[in-house]
C-alpha cells in the first residue's frame, strides 16, 4: 500500500456513503444505545470498546446506526475509529416488508447483505426490574446462535430493538448475552421527527448474511488481526493517506474513505450461525 | 395393546387441542387503513400469556397454550396510537377480535436511563456521580469522598488508592491546576454527570508508551452546566464565645462558565470564619508561598497545629480570575491572577524537655500568641499544545508574598517581644518542548528559569527594655536546561541520553546587629548530570524495567570556596502488569546530596529570641539507598482497592546534627563525624463499596522502624524509633433517611536511646449520624474524641462535637453551624524528636454559631 501523508486540520468524508437516499419512513422518536464488547486488545489485555448508536424507529421501518452517523459527523476520531473496530453493522428493518438490510464496512470494502426479519422466540419471565423509573420486564431469547437476555419497558410501547434485536412488546431497554461480551444499554430518548432511508449502494459488496459472516469468522477471527488488523488487504487495493486531525494522526484509506486500524482488538461476533 | 395406545394419543390430542386457543383478528385506522406493528398483548392480570404485532396489512395471530378459564385482556399498543384494551373469554378455539385505533395526539415521553455506577474503559474509570451521592451533598467534594478508592483529605487533596491526583480537568481541560478546591469546593455535586479516574495517566501524549503512575481526575458537566454562566453566592453572619472576632461573617461570590472552548471560574470571598476564603487558593501541586535563602534561614514564630479542633482566629481574603481557551483540540492558552491575604494568631503553651551534655534535662516553658499576616498576589500565563507527536509548554508566572509576624513570648516568666517583617517576589518562566518522530525517537528540551529575591527581612526582639535585630536578604537566579534522546532500538529496548545543567547563583547576606555578626556569601552552584540509561519491555508490555546511570558532577563556588565532586546515582525501576487491575511496581536507587551555600553561614544568626543558629563550614555530603516496591489491585466492578507498600532507606551522611542547650538558649550545630540511618516503612491500605447500601468501608494499616544517631554536647546517641498506625473508617446508608459516618485511628510511637525509652499512644474516634427527616433537610452531628498520652503515666481526654441543620430549598441551602459545641479550649499532646521531648498545649476556639446560606445562581 502506498502512503501519502496529509496534514490538514479536519477531515470529512462520509463513513457510510450512502448510494440511495429513497425516504421510506420518518421517525416517531430516536433511542440511544451504548454499545459495549468485552474484548481482548493485541497484548491479551482485557478491554471494553464502547461505541454510541442510535435507533431512528418509525411506524414502518427502524434504523440502527452509530450517533456519528446519525450526527452526519465525518471527520476522523477515535470515536470513529471504535466504530471501525468494533464491526458493528448499518441495520434498516423495514417491518412492513419484513426484511432486513444490513451494510458493513470491512477495509477496505463495505459490504451489503439482505435477510428476511428474523424472528426471535422470546420467552417472557417474571422477572421485573425498575430502571430510571421504568418498569422493565426480563426475557430470554436465541437469536443467530447466540442467547440473548433483554430488558423491555411497555411504557415505551414499540417492537424495536438495536441491531437486530427486536419484536418485544416494548422498547428494549437493556440486552446482553449470555456470554456478557455484548451489551446494549439505552440511555436517553428523543422525540424527533427525521427520514427514515434506504441504505444500500450499487458500490457495495453483495453477500448472503452467512457468507458474510464466515468471511468475517475467517478474516477478523485470525489470531494475527489484532497486532496487523489489514494483514488480508492486498497489495495496491487503496492508499493510505495520513491525517492529522488537530495534532493526532489517523490513517484513513484514499479510495475506500474509511479508517484504518493499526491495532484492533479480538474479533468478537454476533452471529454465530 | 396397540388400540389402548390409539386411544391414549387420541385423548392426548384432544385434550391439548381444547387448551391451545387461537386469537386472530385486524388491526385499522379511523380511516380504514391497516395498521402494522401493533403490539398485541394477550394478559391475565400481570401476567403476559402472549403477544405478537401487526403485519403490513394489520393482521395479527395469537396463539396460547394452557388457555385460561376466565376473561383475559387483550391490549393493542402502538407509538402513534392511543392504548386499546378488550376483554376476551376464550371458550372458542379461534377467537377473532379487530380493533380501530385512534392516532395519539400526545408524543411519547422522553426518557434518560440512569447509567451503571461504574463503567471501565482501559484505565479509565468513569464513575455515574448521581448514583454515589447522599442526600446531604452539596459540593462536588462531597461526592468525591463517597467513590470506591477516593479520598479527601481536610485540605481538599484528593488522592486515588493512596495516590494523590496529578492533574484535575474539567471537561478534559486543565484551567486550575493545583487549586482545584476552587473547583470542587463551588461546582455543585448535581451539575457533575461523571468523575473519571484515569490510571497510568500521562500528562504528555507524546510518552503514551511509556508506563505511568499517575493518576488524573476528569470531570463530566451535566449540560445544564454548558454554555451559560452559574455559579453561587455565600453569606453569613456568627457568633464566638470567646476570641479575637466574637462576631464571625463569610462572604463570596463565585462565578463559572463552561463552554467547548472556553472555561472560566472567577471568585471573591472575604471572612472571619475559620478558613473560608483560604481553602480555596490552596495549592495542592505545591507554589502557594516563594522560599528563598533568607525566608527559609529566617521562618516565622508558629510551629504546629493541634490535629483536632478550630484553633486559629482567622481573617482571610482571596479574589481569583482564571480562565482557559482552547486555541484548537489540542493547544490551550490559560491565565491565572491570584490574590490572597491571610491572618491568623492563636494561643499555645509549649513546654520543651532538652537533654543536656552532662545527662540532666532543662525544660524551657513558653506562653504565646504568634500573628501572622501574608498577601500573595500571583499572576500565570501557561501555553500548552499537547498532541501526540510534539508538546510544547511555556508557563510564565509572577508572584509576591509580604509577611509581618509577631511572637510576643512569655518564657519562664520573662517577657519578650519578637517581630518579623519580609517581602519577596518571584519571576519565573519554564519551557518545555517534546517531539516523537514516526520511528518512536523522543526527544525533549526543558528550560525552566527563575529569580526569586527578598531585599528586606528584619527580625526584631526586646527584652528587658533591650533591643535587637537580625536582618537578611536573598538573591537567587536558577537556571536549568535539560535534554533528552529515547532511541527505540527493536520493539523491546529503547535507549535514553538525558543531559541536563542546573546553574544557581546565590546572594545571600545576614547582619546581626548586636554583635555586629555578619555573613556574606555569593557565588554558583552548578550541577552538570548525565544520565543514560535504558528501557526494556516485554513483547506482551507486561514487564517494563528502566534504569539509569545518574553521572553527576556537584560544583559549590563560594567566596573563596571551590568544591567539585563527581558522583555516580545508578538507578532502576521496575513494573509488572499482571492485569489491567494488578499491578506490581519495585523502584531502587543511589542519592547523593551535597551541601549548600547554607553550611558557609559561620557567623551567628539570631533566629528566634533563644535561637542562635551556626553552620560549621563544613559542606555536608550524604548517600542515601533507597528501596521501595507496592502492589495495587483493584476489581473495580466489584467496588474493591487493595495496595500494599514496602520501603527501606539505609542513609550515611559525612556531618552529625548537634545540640547545645545553655539555660534557656539552644544552639545547633554540625559535628564532622560520619553517621548512618535506617529506616523501614510498610502499609496496607483497602476500600469496599457496597452501592446498594450506599456504603463505603476503608482501613489501612502501617507500620515502621528506624535510627539515626544525635549529638548533645559532642555525647553521641543512638536513636532507635519505631511506631504504627491503624485507622478504619465506614460511611454507611441503613435506611433512607439516615445516614452513619465512622472513623477510628490508633497511633503508637516509641523511641529509645541510651536507657531510656519514651512511648506515646493516641486514639481518636471520630463519628457523624446525619439524619434526613424530610429529603431537603439534613440534621447532623459529629464528634471527636481523642485520648493522648502525655507523659509516661498521664493522658489526656478531649471531646469535641459539632451540629449542623442544613435545609436544599429550590437554588438556596440555608446552614445552621454549631462548632465546639462542649466549648473544650485546649487541646494538648507530646511529640519526641529523638532526645527531646515538647508538649504542646494549644488554645481553641470558643464555641461559635454560624448561619450561612449559598444560594445558586
Amino acid at each position: 500500500m502506498r502512503k501519502i501523508l496529509v496534514t490538514m486540520m479536519t477531515l470529512v468524508f462520509a463513513i457510510a456513503v450512502q448510494g440511495q437516499t429513497e425516504t421510506i419512513d420518518s421517525t416517531q422518536f430516536v433511542a440511544f444505545y451504548n454499545y459495549t464488547i468485552q474484548t481482548q486488545d493485541d497484548e491479551g489485555q482485557n478491554v471494553t470498546d464502547s461505541i454510541r448508536l442510535a435507533l431512528l424507529v418509525g411506524t414502518r421501518a427502524t434504523y440502527c446506526t452509530t450517533v456519528l452517523s446519525y450526527n452526519k459527523d465525518g471527520r476522523a476520531s477515535q470515536e470513529m475509529l471504535d466504530a471501525f473496530s468494533m464491526h458493528f453493522q448499518n441495520v434498516l428493518t423495514d417491518v412492513e416488508k419484513s426484511s432486513v438490510v444490513a451494510v458493513e464496512p470491512i477495509y477496505p470494502y463495505r459490504y451489503e447483505t439482505h435477510e428476511p426479519m428474523a424472528k426471535v422466540d422470546w420467552t417472557l419471565t417474571e422477572d421485573t426490574l425498575t430502571i430510571s423509573g421504568l418498569p422493565c420486564h426480563r426475557t430470554t431469547g436465541k437469536l443467530y446462535g447466540k442467547q440473548w437476555t433483554a430488558w423491555y419497558t411497555e411504557e415505551m410501547p414499540s417492537s424495536a430493538g438495536p441491531w437486530k434485536l427486536r419484536g418485544l412488546p416494548g422498547l428494549i431497554i437493556k440486552a446482553e448475552d449470555a456470554e456478557g461480551i455484548h451489551c446494549f444499554t439505552l440511555y436517553e430518548t428523543k422525540n424527533e421527527v427525521i427520514d427514515i432511508n434506504m441504505i444500500g449502494s450499487p458500490e457495495y459488496q453483495k453477500l448472503s448474511r452467512k457468507k458474510l459472516m464466515e468471511f468475517k469468522k475467517k478474516t477478523l477471527g485470525n489470531p494475527r488481526y489484532p497486532k496487523e488488523p489489514t494483514y488480508y488487504v492486498p497489495e495496491g487495493a487503496d492508499e493510505v493517506l495520513e491525517v492529522n486531525v488537530n495534532g493526532t494522526f489517523y490513517s484513513v484509506g484514499y479510495n475506500s474513505h474509511m479508517m484504518i486500524l493499526q491495532k484492533s482488538h479480538v474479533y468478537q461476533p454476533l452471529e454465530l450461525e | 395393546m396397540k388400540r389402548l395406545l390409539y386411544i391414549i394419543l387420541y385423548m392426548m390430542l384432544v385434550a391439548s387441542a381444547s387448551a391451545q386457543v387461537k386469537v386472530m383478528g385486524r388491526v385499522i385506522d379511523l380511516q380504514q387503513k391497516p395498521v402494522s406493528d401493533v403490539i398485541v398483548k394477550l394478559g391475565s392480570g400481570s401476567k403476559t400469556l402472549a403477544f405478537t404485532s401487526s403485519n403490513a396489512q394489520g393482521v395479527y395471530s395469537l396463539e396460547v397454550k394452557n388457555a385460561p378459564t376466565g376473561e383475559v385482556s387483550l391490549q393493542f399498543t402502538h407509538i402513534s396510537y392511543e392504548k386499546e384494551s378488550e376483554r376476551v373469554t376464550l371458550k372458542e378455539k379461534v377467537t377473532k377480535v379487530d380493533m380501530i385505533l385512534t392516532p395519539k395526539s400526545i408524543s411519547l415521553k422522553e426518557v434518560t436511563v440512569k447509567p451503571d455506577p461504574l463503567r471501565q474503559k482501559g484505565d479509565t474509570l468513569s464513575h455515574n456521580l448521581a448514583s454515589f451521592l447522599g442526600k446531604g451533598d452539596v459540593t462536588l467534594e462531597d461526592g468525591l469522598k463517597r467513590l470506591p478508592g477516593v479520598d479527601v483529605a481536610q485540605s481538599g487533596a484528593i488522592s486515588y488508592m493512596g495516590k494523590p491526583i496529578s492533574q484535575f480537568n474539567i471537561e478534559g481541560l486543565d484551567m486550575l491546576g493545583g487549586k482545584y478546591n476552587l473547583a470542587t469546593r463551588n461546582i455543585p455535586a448535581d451539575y457533575v454527570t461523571q468523575v473519571e479516574i484515569v490510571r497510568n495517566h500521562h500528562s504528555r501524549r507524546v510518552e503514551k508508551d511509556v508506563p505511568s503512575n499517575e493518576v488524573s481526575m476528569n470531570i463530566r458537566l451535566s449540560n445544564k452546566a454548558k454554555f451559560k454562566p452559574f455559579g453561587q453566592e455565600e453569606a453569613g453572619a456568627g457568633y464566638m464565645e470567646d476570641g479575637n472576632d466574637r462576631i464571625q461573617t463569610l462572604l463570596g461570590v463565585t462565578g463559572m462558565m463552561f463552554t467547548d472552548k472556553f472555561q472560566t471560574i472567577c471568585s471573591l470571598k472575604g471572612g472571619n470564619y475559620k478558613n473560608f476564603a483560604r481553602t480555596d487558593m490552596y495549592d495542592h501541586f505545591g507554589g502557594n508561598v516563594i522560599s528563598t535563602p533568607a525566608t527559609n534561614l529566617f521562618g516565622g514564630f508558629d510551629s504546629g497545629a493541634p490535629p483536632q479542633g478550630e484553633y486559629l482566629y482567622q481573617r482571610n481574603g482571596m479574589a481569583t480570575l482564571n480562565g482557559i481557551y482552547k486555541l484548537d483540540s489540542v493547544t490551550t492558552v490559560k491565565v491565572n491572577a491570584d490574590y490572597s491575604y491571610h491572618r491568623a494568631t492563636h494561643d499555645i503553651s509549649q513546654s520543651s524537655t532538652y537533654l543536656s551534655g552532662d545527662g540532666s534535662y532543662m525544660t524551657v516553658t513558653e506562653q504565646t500568641s504568634p500573628l501572622s499576616k501574608v498577601h500573595l498576589p500571583k499572576l500565570s500565563v501557561n501555553y500548552l499544545k499537547n498532541a501526540d507527536r510534539v508538546y510544547l509548554s511555556d508557563v510564565f508566572f509572577l508572584k509576591g508574598m509580604f509577611e509581618q509576624n509577631e511572637g510576643d513570648v512569655v518564657a519562664n516568666e520573662k517577657e519578650i517581644r519578637q517581630r518579623r517583617r519580609s517581602s519577596s517576589f518571584e519571576i519565573d518562566n519554564s519551557f518545555y518542548w517534546s517531539d516523537r518522530t514516526q520511528k518512536g525517537t523522543v526527544r525533549y528540551v526543558s528550560v525552566p528559569i527563575s529569580f526569586k529575591r527578598t531585599p528586606t527581612l528584619r527580625l526584631s526582639f526586646n527584652q528587658d527594655g533591650n533591643g535587637y535585630a537580625q536582618t537578611a536578604q536573598s538573591s537567587t537566579l536558577k537556571m536549568n536546561v535539560h535534554t533528552s534522546f529515547t532511541i527505540p532500538i527493536g520493539k523491546a529496548f529503547k535507549v535514553r541520553l538525558p543531559v541536563a545543567l542546573n546553574a544557581t547563583y546565590d546572594d545571600l547576606e545576614t547582619y546581626r546587629e548586636v554583635t555586629g555578626e555578619r555573613n556574606k556569601i555569593r557565588g554558583w552552584a552548578f550541577d552538570p548530570t548525565m544520565n543514560p540509561g535504558f528501557e526494556i519491555h516485554s513483547r506482551n508490555r507486561r514487564f517494563y524495567m528502566s534504569a539509569g546511570l545518574g553521572a553527576a558532577l556537584k560544583g559549590l563556588y563560594y567566596n573563596r570556596l571551590n568544591y567539585t565532586k563527581p558522583v555516580l546515582n545508578p538507578s532502576m525501576g521496575i513494573n509488572y502488569t499482571f492485569s489491567a487491575n494488578s499491578k506490581l511496581q519495585f523502584s531502587t536507587g543511589y542519592t547523593t546530596q551535597i551541601g549548600d551555600m547554607m553550611t558557609l553561614l559561620t557567623e551567628p544568626m539570631q533566629v528566634d529570641y533563644r535561637t542562635v543558629r551556626t553552620s560549621s563550614g563544613i559542606i555536608g555530603e550524604s548517600n542515601t539507598w533507597h528501596t521501595s516496591g507496592d502492589w495495587k489491585w483493584q476489581l473495580p466492578m466489584q467496588y474493591f482497592t487493595l495496595s500494599l507498600a514496602a520501603s527501606h532507606s539505609e542513609g550515611k551522611r559525612n556531618t552529625l546534627y548537634s545540640q547545645s542547650v545553655s539555660g534557656i538558649d539552644v544552639s545547633s550545630s554540625a559535628l564532622l563525624r560520619d553517621t548512618r540511618s535506617r529506616s523501614s516503612n510498610f502499609s496496607v491500605a483497602t476500600t469496599k463499596n457496597f452501592p446498594s447500601l450506599f456504603a463505603k468501608l476503608g482501613a489501612d494499616v502501617s507500620y515502621g522502624f528506624g535510627d539515626s544517631e544525635q549529638a548533645v554536647n559532642s555525647d553521641i546517641f543512638k536513636v532507635r524509633s519505631s511506631n504504627y498506625n491503624l485507622h478504619g473508617n465506614a460511611s454507611v446508608t441503613p435506611i433512607q433517611w439516615l445516614e452513619l459516618r465512622y472513623d477510628i485511628r490508633y497511633g503508637w510511637s516509641r523511641s529509645r536511646y541510651s536507657e531510656e525509652s519514651n512511648t506515646v499512644t493516641s486514639l481518636t474516634h471520630s463519628g457523624a449520624i446525619h439524619v434526613f427527616p424530610i429529603a431537603t433537610l439534613d440534621l447532623s452531628l459529629d464528634y471527636d474524641h481523642v485520648r493522648r498520652q502525655i507523659t509516661t503515666d498521664t493522658y489526656k481526654r478531649m471531646s469535641l462535637f459539632n451540629a449542623s441543620a442544613q435545609y436544599k430549598w429550590k437554588q438556596c441551602v440555608l446552614r445552621l453551624e454549631l462548632t465546639n459545641l462542649l466549648n473544650q479550649r485546649s487541646y494538648s499532646y507530646t511529640v519526641f524528636d529523638g532526645i527531646n521531648a515538647y508538649t504542646y498545649d494549644y488554645g481553641l476556639c470558643g464555641r461559635t454559631t454560624m448561619l450561612r446560606v449559598t444560594f445558586k445562581l
